[in-house]
């Protein structure tokens, strides 16, 4: 381990990068980094389970929560401001899997992940069911205030939401990181290598499980919020379907949980992916998605982020 | 007495793994327990670490009653234990096995703003590996370690967080026998320095004359023996049914 590895200086340029990147990419490149960055988030999330040893199948309902959460806010109590918007989103998010947590933590493996898919979907009926939810239609936002500006008569993605999405993100990925090298964050790994052990130990195993999986709902719930400002649209079925979960559950695998870039490469490099087999492949796009995967757990076993990883000495 | 053991009785099915043992333990005394295959020696750590609930009796640990107690309990009063297979995080390192174990036993496990691999807690683990003659495996995952050294950084792992009785449940077993004496030195050389008691399982009779300054017998659930090991392992029962002819 090499204690001078600056990981907190490559974030900054990562997200430096990012940033600059609004003057230099075209505007559909721009939309798909922000919608990357909003579905990494979740992803980001599912990293923090799987350095548990855990997955989740149902990570899509944080998502919808967070989009729902921010569409109401807008449409019933008025609120137009995307920072309380999204602050509407994170404490749902933090709320809800704070609840549900004391339940899920009970749960190893594919109960775990069976019982968040069992939540999501049934949230998915609940809205589907509920005309004073959008039914299947959801809900649309207009105009929103970043810091109180506004581009007038401008497209949705404008240097402010951009800038707004791609900070926000890079202050969750520092969070992350922080978690993650902190004594809270190396319990996951023990937790994961040997729970038995771990417990011996005094791990409060059950404690570290619940503490990850409310971060993880929580940046889940963000990167809904996040992307319901971007679209300006949610429905039950692109959020909380279980499809949108096992989308999300994909990339994980392909990104891995190495490091917190892994995610937001992954989710970078399946929009691209997606946004060109879409484009060139219109028939037989998701054969391309199914053999990129399969190269990628050929080739990259512990996901795009191993391409980055240190040599251990 | 730092450990009182009283009348302790445990059955499993028809097979009495422990019949009425009497047993007490003094500040740094370091007791060998040796007994045939089925005798109860590991039946007797079990309940004293809180990992089998006794049937009957007490156990008494610097006068309070532990009996009951489970496992976690009973760690953290300061009884500790190495296993026979040690009990480590294979895919980690070793560093990060000593860390993370540290952090445990310092109540620093929820803490989110301090890292937990400072190179404060670096150098702590590999003084620690120093004392154990380990510090040459500090860069190796725990799954690359040669089988001894797997044992002692069980043990390792053991007296974080100075415990005052240790528990070692055959330290030396799938250890070449070259090895052995070695090992169980720098083992016993450390924990020594630590002031901490020990009771240490043993087959090999040689290590038990070497390093014990106590045995105690166990045959059949019962304890056969109790004493110092130059009486207790030419005592002709233990002779006869534990240690055999040929080392008497």
């Amino acid at each position: 381990m090499n204690l001078k590895y600056n990981e907190n200086l490559l974030l900054l340029l990562f997200i430096f990068f990012f940033v600059v990147s609004w003057f230099l990419l075209p505007d559909y490149a721009l939309n798909t980094v922000c919608l990357s960055f909003c579905n990494g988030l979740v992803i980001l999330g599912l990293l923090l389970l799987m350095r548990l040893g855990l997955v989740s199948f149902g990570h899509g309902m944080y998502y919808c929560l967070g989009g729902y959460a921010v569409a109401m806010s807008y449409n019933f109590l008025n609120i137009k401001e995307a920072l309380f918007l999204i602050l509407i989103s994170i404490t749902v998010g933090f709320l809800i899997s704070f609840a549900l947590g004391f339940f899920v933590r009970r749960f190893r493996g594919i109960f775990f992940a069976m019982l968040n898919l069992a939540l999501s979907m049934i949230l998915f009926g609940i809205i589907v069911k509920s005309i004073s939810l959008g039914s299947t239609d959801g809900f649309g936002i207009k105009e929103v205030y970043y810091f109180g500006q506004i581009i007038e008569g401008e497209k949705r993605l404008n240097i402010y939401s951009y800038s707004f999405i791609i900070i926000l993100s890079g202050i969750m990925m520092s969070f992350v990181m922080k978690y993650l090298k902190s004594s809270s964050g190396k319990m996951l790994d023990a937790i994961k290598e040997n729970e038995i052990r771990s417990a011996y130990l005094g791990i409060a195993v059950n404690r570290h499980i619940h503490k990850a999986y409310i971060f993880s709902g929580t940046l889940a719930a963000l990167g809904g919020g996040l992307m319901v400002l971007l679209v300006g649209h949610i429905t039950p079925e692109d959020t909380a379907y279980w499809t949108k979960s096992g989308e999300f559950v994909f990339v994980a695998i392909l990104s891995g949980s190495l490091n917190v870039f892994a995610p937001l490469f992954g989710a970078l490099f399946f929009e691209f992916i997606r946004s060109y087999a879409l484009f060139y492949f219109p028939n037989t796009w998701q054969m391309i998605i199914g053999i990129i995967l399969i190269i990628g757990i050929i080739y990259l076993p512990e996901g795009i982020g191993s391409i980055f990883k240190k040599r251990r000495n | 007495m730092l450990l009182d053991v009283k009348r302790l009785c445990k059955k499993f099915g028809s097979v009495s793994a422990a019949k009425d043992i009497d047993f007490s333990m003094a500040k740094n005394e370091v007791i060998g327990v040796i007994g045939s295959n089925g005798a109860g020696k590991t039946t007797f750590c079990n309940m004293i670490t809180g990992y089998t609930k006794a049937d009957s009796g007490q156990i008494f640990f610097n006068g309070k009653e532990i009996t009951n107690l489970n496992v976690q309990e009973i760690k953290n009063i300061g009884i500790h234990r190495s296993f026979q297979i040690p009990q480590v995080f294979e895919n980690l390192g070793v560093l990060e096995n000593l860390i993370i174990t540290d952090l445990v036993s310092n109540n620093n496990q929820n803490s989110f703003l301090e890292d937990a691999y400072t190179e404060k807690n670096f150098i702590k683990a590999i003084n620690l590996l120093k004392k154990f003659s380990l510090e040459s495996f500090k860069d190796k995952l725990v799954k690359e370690l040669p089988q001894g050294a797997r044992k002692v950084l069980d043990i390792i792992i053991a007296i974080i967080g100075k415990p005052e009785i240790i528990l070692l449940d055959e330290p030396t077993s799938g250890i070449s026998t070259n090895e052995k004496i070695v090992v169980m030195e720098t083992i016993i050389k450390a924990i020594k320095k630590l002031n901490i008691a020990v009771i240490f399982i043993e087959h090999d009779m040689e290590i038990v004359e070497k390093f014990a300054n106590r045995v105690v017998a166990f045959y059949n659930g019962q304890i056969l023996g109790d004493g110092r090991p130059e009486e207790i392992l030419k005592q002709k029962d233990v002779v006869k049914y534990i240690v055999g002819s040929s080392h008497a």
